[in-house]
């Protein structure tokens, strides 16, 4: 039962217990979120999430048995709505971008300060689609190597293509923005319709194989 | 001289073996001296009598045209006649005493070969339409279908006088009989007295016939009828009249043959004198040594008319020694021999009592020899079987297990070298997993365990810091130690050995990089980079360098922007770290870094290079090369 529309809810899928209380703690701490939902492995994960359907879903990626990217791909499907924001302790760009690739709209490395945390949490609420240029170039690559889908609505745009192209090589969003004389704001909408096409295209695509390359 | 014999009447004579019939004037005959007999065209027989022809058709004689012929021979010549010969297509040849040999055709008559001395008084057609002409005084004289004219005399070795008879064997050859000077063969253009017997009786040939089975027949002075048959020869001795004179041969079919003599007319079949086998006309005994190269002794000696066996080995040089011994003539003798199977016709050897073989391969041989007098009846061959064995090294078995021995011996080695190869393979690959395995436990365990509190602690630290700033600074150094321990892991987590894995890493380290300092990151890397391995000893010198680079250019540049690009040429990789800033100096950051860069580029092999951008600033360039190896993970 919502208490607030204004709160943001929030599940958290982890393994680590001391992690999972302080995130816990955290969480529930805060103002304008609530936390509903605590997992400690994927399977209850994907098993209780669906009832919950919480706005945002911290999932780790190591989890034991089905890892957090299954998690993702799976809830996703039947969540379409959900959030999902990736938690891991180590900057490893090939899970990351699996995790992105199979549903997830931003990452996050656990050591961050809590508050970075909620900010986070809050901006990928608010319609913010985090993406770095690393990430960027490896959506350019997973586009490349999918190829042009026959429904046309999957492809990107000339334009979301141009975008996309400068974050890989660099270019901050407020730089896009100047450099394309459109605000900020329109950029953001872009990387999201961006990480939306890459979600359709890697589950009709069966990318995975391809990704496990990576 | 004038017996009264019966017709028919079959008389035991001095052989029991055969059946003689003989015809005298009482039976019809002209005349009781027979000179001739010739086949008419018709096919009957014409005997020739001193008194006239006869005609035999089968029962009894009549007197014919003989009568007519020798008017006509005489009313051209005026000679008489010695002898004649009917031809089948009608031409009658007669030779005359003193006047040459006439050739009488439709009642023409042409004079062909006149004699200036002697007398033709016989004449013989052979196989060839020769005529062949016996002269009383020397030799003979042969006229051919081509109209030339051959003599035969005592300069082409022919001594023979008063030539009596001819015969043509089916080798060709011309037998001449001579009253007095023995038998006489003509083989091509070569004549030598044929020896046949110790008589010297023989030497008054009075007949001679081949008959149809190649059977030379002989009638010689005092009734001795001789056949010469496959090289052998018999002697009959027909009737004891001393002084009867035989003239003539004659062959029916079914073997039966007549013989015409001065006295009587007799008959006997071929086969009677075939039988009985008879004695060698040149009954020369051979005997056969055979020995090899080295050895003085004959391996073998062989009485004549036996064969051995003999062994040589295939080193041995075999030849054969071979003698033969004729009373009087022993160097005369020649030889043929035959070394089947290598030869499958009798060999001329000539005079030679010695025939060296060679080597010769392993096998069964029989080598066979035999011997006449020149151009005489070759005598009973004698032979010696051998067996040339091989040598130990050609045997089969020796060769199949030397075969087998090579093959072993390269199977075994090929297999040595394989099993070495795939072990060494094996063990590599076995070693390399071990320390992959490892590796990834090690990432593991950081990662899992360690970074786990650690970030646990960074948290608790956090909420902390909120009421104590101290906090603030051991959170910051905890998460730097987090930070740490990211590298380690990506470092040691064999995942990471791709080219394309070590690019996705240094752009996410430089653009966190960057992006806490301020600046701005321009990226160029190749849209699609190898999966070819890059070990972690070189990532790791790499990314110390990329580190150390950022970090000139955003603490020493005064740069806004800073650019990473990268190059891939076949497995050598080319990285830039640029930046717009003031431009590089020495002194910069004292060298050090430089220094450090430069060192680790060079522990991998790699090259270090720092140069000033066309377009202002610095760069740093990194050269490195790539493994071979393609790397799934």
């Amino acid at each position: 039962m919502r208490e607030n529309k204004n709160q943001i809810r929030v599940s958290l899928v982890e393994d680590n217990g001391g992690l999972r209380n302080s995130l816990e703690r955290i969480l529930s701490s805060s103002e304008g979120m609530t936390l509903e939902g605590v997992f400690s492995d994927g399977e209850s994960a994907v098993a209780g999430l669906p009832a919950v359907s919480p706005d945002v879903v911290l999932v780790d990626i190591n989890l034991p048995g089905i890892s957090g990217i299954d998690v993702i791909r799976e809830a996703k499907a039947s969540m379409p709505r959900a959030q999902f924001l990736v938690l891991t302790v180590y900057d490893d760009p090939s899970r990351i971008f699996q995790a992105l690739a199979a549903g997830a709209n931003g990452y996050l490395l656990k050591r961050v300060d809590p508050r970075e945390l909620l900010d986070a949490i809050r901006e990928l609420h608010g319609g913010g689609s985090p993406m770095s240029g690393s990430v960027a170039r490896k959506v350019v690559q997973s586009f490349h190597r999918m190829g042009v889908s026959k429904n046309e609505t999957e492809n990107l745009s000339p334009r979301e293509t141009e975008i996309l192209q400068l974050l890989a090589e660099g270019y901050l969003y407020k730089e896009i923005a100047e450099k394309c004389a459109i605000g900020i704001e329109t950029v953001r909408t872009y990387i999201r319709r961006i990480y939306d096409k890459l979600h359709v295209r890697t589950r009709t695509e069966a990318v995975i194989k391809h990704l496990k390359g990576w | 001289m004038c017996m009264q014999m019966c017709v028919a009447a079959v008389e035991a004579a001095a052989s029991d073996a055969f059946s003689v019939q003989r015809w005298t004037v009482a039976d019809g005959l002209p005349g009781n001296v027979v000179t001739a007999l010739v086949k008419s065209p018709e096919g009957d027989i014409i005997v020739m009598t001193s008194d006239g022809a006869a005609h035999f058709d089968g029962v009894r004689f009549s007197v014919c045209c003989a009568e007519r012929c020798g008017n006509h021979c005489d009313a051209v010549s005026g000679q008489k006649e010695q002898c004649r010969l009917v031809e089948s297509n009608g031409v009658v040849w007669v030779g005359t005493n003193g006047e040459g040999l006439l050739r009488i055709r439709q009642r023409l008559v042409v004079p062909k070969v006149p004699q200036k001395d002697g007398s033709g008084n016989v004449c013989f057609r052979d196989s060839f339409g020769r005529i062949w002409s016996g002269l009383e005084q020397d030799g003979v004289a042969v006229a051919c279908q081509d109209g030339t004219i051959r003599s035969f005399s005592a300069t082409e070795g022919l001594l023979a006088k008063d030539v009596t008879s001819f015969a043509e064997t089916p080798d060709g050859d011309i037998w001449v009989g001579s009253n007095g000077s023995g038998l006489w063969r003509i083989s091509g253009d070569e004549a030598v007295r044929f020896h046949y017997s110790d008589d010297p009786a023989c030497d008054f040939v009075q007949a001679l016939f081949c008959d149809s089975e190649g059977t030379l027949w002989i009638c010689a002075h005092g009734d001795i009828v001789t056949c010469i048959s496959d090289g052998y020869s018999k002697t009959l001795h027909l009737e004891k009249v001393q002084d009867s004179v035989a003239f003539s041969f004659h062959e029916e079919p079914m073997g039966r043959i007549w013989l015409a003599t001065g006295e009587k007319l007799l008959s006997f079949m071929s086969s009677d004198f075939k039988e009985t086998p008879g004695d060698s006309v040149d009954a020369l005994a051979v005997d056969l040594f055979a020995s090899s190269a080295g050895m003085s002794a004959p391996c073998a000696i062989l009485e004549a008319g036996r064969s051995a066996t003999v062994s040589f080995h295939s080193m041995d040089e075999v030849s054969f020694r071979y003698s033969a011994d004729s009373p009087g003539m022993a160097d005369c003798i020649e030889f043929a021999t035959c070394l089947s199977p290598i030869e499958n016709d009798w060999r001329a050897s000539g005079k030679a009592r010695i025939r060296s073989c060679g080597r010769l391969a392993p096998g069964r041989y029989k080598f066979e020899v035999r011997a006449r007098l020149p151009l005489g009846v070759w005598g009973r061959t004698d032979a010696v079987e051998f067996e040339v064995r091989p040598m130990f090294y050609e045997t089969i078995s020796f060769i199949v297990a030397v075969l087998i021995s090579v093959l072993a011996f390269l199977f075994a080695v090929a297999r040595a070298v394989y099993v070495r190869r795939v072990r060494m393979r094996l063990a590599a690959i076995r070693q390399r997993d071990v320390l992959s395995l490892e590796r990834a436990r090690i990432a593991r365990d950081i990662h899992d365990d360690i970074g786990a509190r650690l970030t646990r602690i960074s948290m608790l630290i956090s909420m902390m810091a909120e009421r104590n700033s101290e906090a603030s600074d051991i959170a910051e150094e905890v998460r730097a130690v987090v930070h740490a321990l990211d590298e380690v892991v990506w470092a040691v987590e064999p995942r990471n050995d791709t080219l394309s894995s070590f690019v996705d890493y240094i752009y996410h380290y430089a653009e966190m990089f960057v992006e806490a300092s301020g600046l701005n990151l321009r990226v160029k890397f190749p849209e699609d980079v190898p999966d070819s391995g890059v070990s972690s000893v070189v990532r790791h010198a790499v990314y110390m360098c990329v580190k150390e680079a950022l970090n000139n250019v955003v603490k020493h540049a005064e740069a806004s922007k800073v650019f990473i690009g990268m190059v891939v040429d076949g497995n050598r990789v080319v990285m830039r770290i640029g930046d717009d800033g003031k431009g590089f100096t020495v002194s910069r950051n004292g060298g050090n870094g430089l220094h450090n860069m430069r060192t680790r580029m060079e522990s991998i092999c790699g090259l270090f290079s720092i140069r000033p951008r066309a377009e202002g600033g610095s760069e740093v360039v990194l050269e490195f090369r790539m493994e071979d190896r393609q790397v799934r993970t």
